[in-house]
């Protein structure tokens, strides 16, 4: 089944389609969120979410972009709008007890292991992506496609909707500003 | 205790790194979650409708819209009775120029 036609079939709400979709992106959807949540649970239910929001939407994908594009750019919408949930109810944590909210667990992050990574490399990509949690929403979601999810600058460029120049300029700063986090981390474990 | 790394080590430590694979049965576990959404948002839907005060309240706005539209056209109704006379009085019928005017 051709690209079009795919999406076609998924607009007349085709389960079979879908299915096929799922089992064709669901690798790029769990990486891509994996690497911005950095937590297996939440990303799971993230990438769950993502794929309903594709399924529920499709009829807005007006095929300017590609597909996987279109799916990348939900992807990291979903995930930041997660983020930003958690960060909201941690800063609110005080009056769950009032409002009677569910005690999920909040925004501390435990080390974070990326099962991709060569096992020679666990322990300081799990200091690497500590320092990647502290930097720019931006830069983070820059960095994140071009060094986890391994896409190109033109690639990350497309999916964050601006160009060239912009992503490099942010890659740059996102490595400068790891650099400046991690030599903090090294003069603390020192 | 953490050890203490170089710096650009860190920073390629992602080199080379292979893709995340989702938990097995994710497409299943989509469509068990939409089905599950479906009949929450209905039961929602269901428990505010049953819920006796919003049921009452809703109830009420009915009636004092209808009240209001009773009311409203009844006003309309009179207003336009008074007028009626006025109306009469300030016809005017068409008069034609050419013909004689007839004298009593």
């Amino acid at each position: 089944m051709t690209e079009q036609e795919l999406i076609i079939r998924l607009k007349e709400g085709d389960n079979q389609a879908f299915k096929e979709l799922v089992e064709s992106k669901q690798s790029l959807v769990y990486n891509t969120v994996l690497g911005l949540l950095q937590n297996v649970e939440d990303a799971e239910d993230v990438t769950q979410d993502v794929f309903i929001k594709v399924f529920e939407s499709i009829h807005q994908f007006k095929g300017e972009s590609a597909l996987s594009t279109w799916i990348y750019r939900v992807s990291v919408t979903t995930a930041l709008e997660f983020i930003r949930r958690k960060k909201r109810k941690k800063r609110f944590g005080f009056l769950s007890p009032i409002l009677g909210e569910d005690n999920e667990p909040t925004l501390d992050l435990p080390d974070f292991h990326h099962p991709g990574v060569r096992l020679d490399n666990r322990e300081k990509a799990t200091i690497l992506f500590k320092a990647i949690e502290k930097l720019p929403e931006n830069q983070k979601v820059a960095f994140i496609l071009n060094k986890v999810e391994g896409l190109s600058y033109h690639e990350v460029a497309e999916i964050m909707k601006t160009s060239l120049s912009a992503v490099e300029s942010l890659l740059h700063r996102a490595k400068t500003n790891l650099k400046e986090i991690l030599k903090n981390f090294n003069n603390l474990t020192s | 205790m953490e050890k203490r790394f170089n710096i650009e080590e860190i920073m390629n430590s992602l080199d080379g790194i292979q893709r995340a694979e989702a938990q097995p049965f994710l497409f299943t576990r989509i469509m068990g979650r939409m089905v599950k959404e479906e009949k929450t948002a209905d039961q929602v839907i269901y428990r505010l409708i049953t819920r006796p005060a919003l049921a009452l309240a809703i109830g009420c706005f009915f009636i004092g819209l209808n009240t209001y539209f009773i009311v409203d056209r009844l006003q309309n109704n009179n207003a336009a009775d008074t007028n009626q006379p006025l109306a009469a009085e300030y016809v005017q019928h068409d008069v034609n120029p050419y013909e004689p005017n007839e004298l009593p």
